[in-house]
């Protein structure tokens, strides 16, 4: 059976496999690229590869006390505010995706508008809230700001994940005496689960990656890795910008990685096909 | 229970039904598709609130009590189970919600899962279960809250042929040992007549006719009944003293009525009865022949129009040959209304099967001899 379908799969898996190489390709050379500089000691022109290997701009980079100090705050804010997204965004994320209620369209599209225009604006616009209510230059602030980029991913994403929930398995555990709650909890949330984890990891990563409303609130105070990019990249000496970068990567890569393997391989997958 | 739904900016109920369940009895609500019965059910289990009515379990009002809170139990028709849970944990899943104690939930669990046949599938999900066994798993599930009411809506509406009958029969008589009184939704007339206690024919939103399956298949007392339940003949004609009118032609034996009545003529397949050579009857042509078991189907045309006789299949004539028969019971249907206004079984000279003939309406008894 399971030969059977390999064969007749395997035209289309050989083209496909050619378009993902060249995909790949593209996306990874430059990354390659930024290795080289990363672990290159001594590296002239026109030479294809560096004369010489070292791991002395990641001692480098690890002792510049300020630069360690914003991997320290990007993994700190990151992750916190992933969680308030979690139970700020969920329990809309359900609500669009479960009830038709008043207004429901124009509700997802203004979360969607988040995105539609420059973000630039926005941020100055709720910098000037936050000011007025002293949140410039403060934790909270920040985590206020950065929220805003993980909206679109956690309402939409996991909305539509909670969508894709049958109905009838939380009537059945209504039905067996479970309450809302605990049929959210032990029903809705682990079948929605695997459209929920790419919801959390987006999120992260848009949390993780945001510059621009961070640079506006948190400044000077609060300098995130990505906002440390700027000046290393104008400041710093080229390897050390790419050592920076690939810590910057590192969590994306890990969390991308982990989402495969979540999906692909767990027996959550093979339920949905059930229905 | 006593119920209407009407949808919001529905101008008909989408269901309106009043009936009393007998405990321990099956009833199945019987009817096409969008007839209601599914939210009826719904109603019940709690799903859909009624616009109007009461819903009374043992008497007790149960109308506004959400479903955690009811003592029903739901088989799905797509069965529902949770597909991140193991056969096992989707049958303790109810009882752990109810905080019976471990050791309780493991043997009773463990006894259903006997009961079921399901014993050694503990630890599959549900996407490595075949249809049957997930059938079974909801059923399991069902049974295991020990409900008062068990609502089954059309659970096996997604099994092939084969296997329809025989959980349909396991499922009657897992009913009939626990007693549990159960609702059964079902689209399937064969279905529904074969295992229930009780029928429900629905059609657009209303309850057409309650009885028991012999009264639903013998006496409907509505057109939609007549046509919905197995088969029937049903042709515009009229009665009069004479005999049955049937495209102009008078189909003796006479004294149906004292005055004539015009409307739908309906009469089953097993109520033509084919005369013995020389014996009087409507002279008709045999022109198809349907082999259906110990039960042969005949199409018989003539000056009357064309209609369905079923025969013993030992005693069938050929195709295009001519045969003579008689009508041993007729009802007459009010072409307006479509209700039931004369029911008549006739007494022919022919007569040969006299407990066929009837007399009276036959009654569950009686149609045993008769078969």
């Amino acid at each position: 059976m399971t030969g059977q379908a390999a064969v007749r799969r395997a035209p289309g898996s050989r083209l496909l496999g050619v378009v993902m190489l060249g995909i790949g390709a593209f996306l990874l050379l430059p990354l390659l690229n930024l290795v080289l500089w990363a672990f290159a000691g001594r590296w002239f022109y026109p030479s294809l590869l560096p004369q010489a290997w070292s791991l002395q701009w990641f001692r480098y980079v690890f002792s510049q006390g300020h630069l360690t100090h914003a991997i320290v705050l990007s993994l700190t804010f990151a992750p916190i505010v992933t969680l308030v997204a979690c139970f700020v965004c969920l329990p809309a994320a359900y609500a669009f995706g479960r009830f038709d209620f008043f207004a429901r369209r124009s509700l997802m599209i203004g979360i969607l508008a988040t995105n539609a225009f420059p973000r630039f604006g926005l941020y100055i616009g709720l910098a000037t809230i936050l000011y007025g209510l002293n949140l410039v230059d403060t934790a909270l602030g920040v985590v206020i700001v950065q929220l805003l980029g993980t909206l679109v991913p956690m309402t939409w994403i996991a909305a539509a994940a909670f969508g894709g929930v049958p109905r009838e398995l939380e009537q059945a555990a209504r039905d067996a005496g479970a309450g809302p709650m605990r049929t959210f909890a032990r029903i809705t949330l682990p079948v929605a689960a695997p459209g929920v984890l790419v919801a959390v990891i987006l999120a992260f990563l848009a949390a993780f990656d945001e510059a621009q409303g961070t640079f506006l609130v948190g400044m000077p105070r609060y300098q995130t890795m990505p906002i440390m990019m700027y000046s290393i990249v104008a400041g710093y000496p080229e390897p050390a910008a790419a050592v920076f970068s690939m810590v910057l990567a590192t969590p994306s890569f890990i969390l991308l990685l982990l989402v495969r393997r979540y999906i692909i391989g767990g027996s959550i997958a093979a339920g949905f096909s059930l229905l | 229970m006593d119920l209407v739904k009407v949808y919001p900016g529905a101008q008909k109920p989408a269901a309106q039904i009043s009936m009393e369940v007998e405990d321990g009895s099956l009833v199945t609500l019987l009817g096409p598709s969008g007839c209601g019965k599914s939210t009826t059910l719904r109603m019940v289990a709690g799903f859909a609130e009624p616009t109007r009515g009461r819903i009374l379990v043992d008497g007790r009002d149960i109308t506004h009590l959400r479903p955690e809170h009811r003592p029903t139990a739901m088989v799905f028709q797509n069965y529902a189970l949770w597909p991140h849970m193991d056969v096992w944990h989707n049958l303790t899943f109810g009882l752990e919600v109810r905080r019976k104690n471990p050791k309780a939930i493991r043997s009773a669990v463990e006894a259903m899962l006997a009961m079921v046949g399901l014993t050694g599938l503990e630890h599959r999900y549900p996407a490595q279960l075949s249809g049957g066994e997930q059938q079974r798993v909801a059923l399991a599930r069902a049974l295991l809250l020990e409900p008062e009411v068990l609502l089954l809506d059309e659970p096996l509406s997604n099994l092939d042929a084969h296997m329809r009958v025989r959980v349909r029969d396991e499922v009657r008589s897992i009913q009939q040992r626990l007693k549990i009184t159960t609702l059964f939704v079902t689209h399937d007339q064969e279905e529904a007549t074969a295992i229930a206690d009780k029928v429900a024919v629905m059609n657009q939103g209303g309850l057409i006719q309650f009885g028991t399956p012999f009264d639903i298949y013998w006496n409907p007392r509505h057109l939609f009944v007549a046509d919905f339940v197995g088969r029937m003949n049903l042709l515009p004609g009229a009665m009069t003293a004479q005999g049955v009118v049937l495209g102009g032609v008078t189909l003796p034996p006479g004294g149906v009525v004292e005055r004539p009545v015009e409307g739908i003529v309906g009469f089953r397949p097993e109520e033509v009865e084919l005369c013995p050579d020389g014996a009087p009857g409507t002279q008709a042509r045999v022109t198809q022949l349907s082999m259906r078991g110990g039960v042969s189907e005949l199409t018989l045309e003539g000056e009357f129009g064309r209609l369905r006789a079923a025969v013993p299949s030992n005693r069938v004539p050929l195709a295009g040959t001519a045969a003579r028969f008689v009508l041993r019971r007729v009802r007459l249907y009010d072409a307006a209304t479509h209700v039931l206004r004369v029911d008549r079984a006739l007494q022919g000279e022919a007569g040969a099967d006299p407990s066929r003939a009837g007399g009276p309406p036959p009654r569950p008894g009686e149609r045993s001899v008769g078969a």
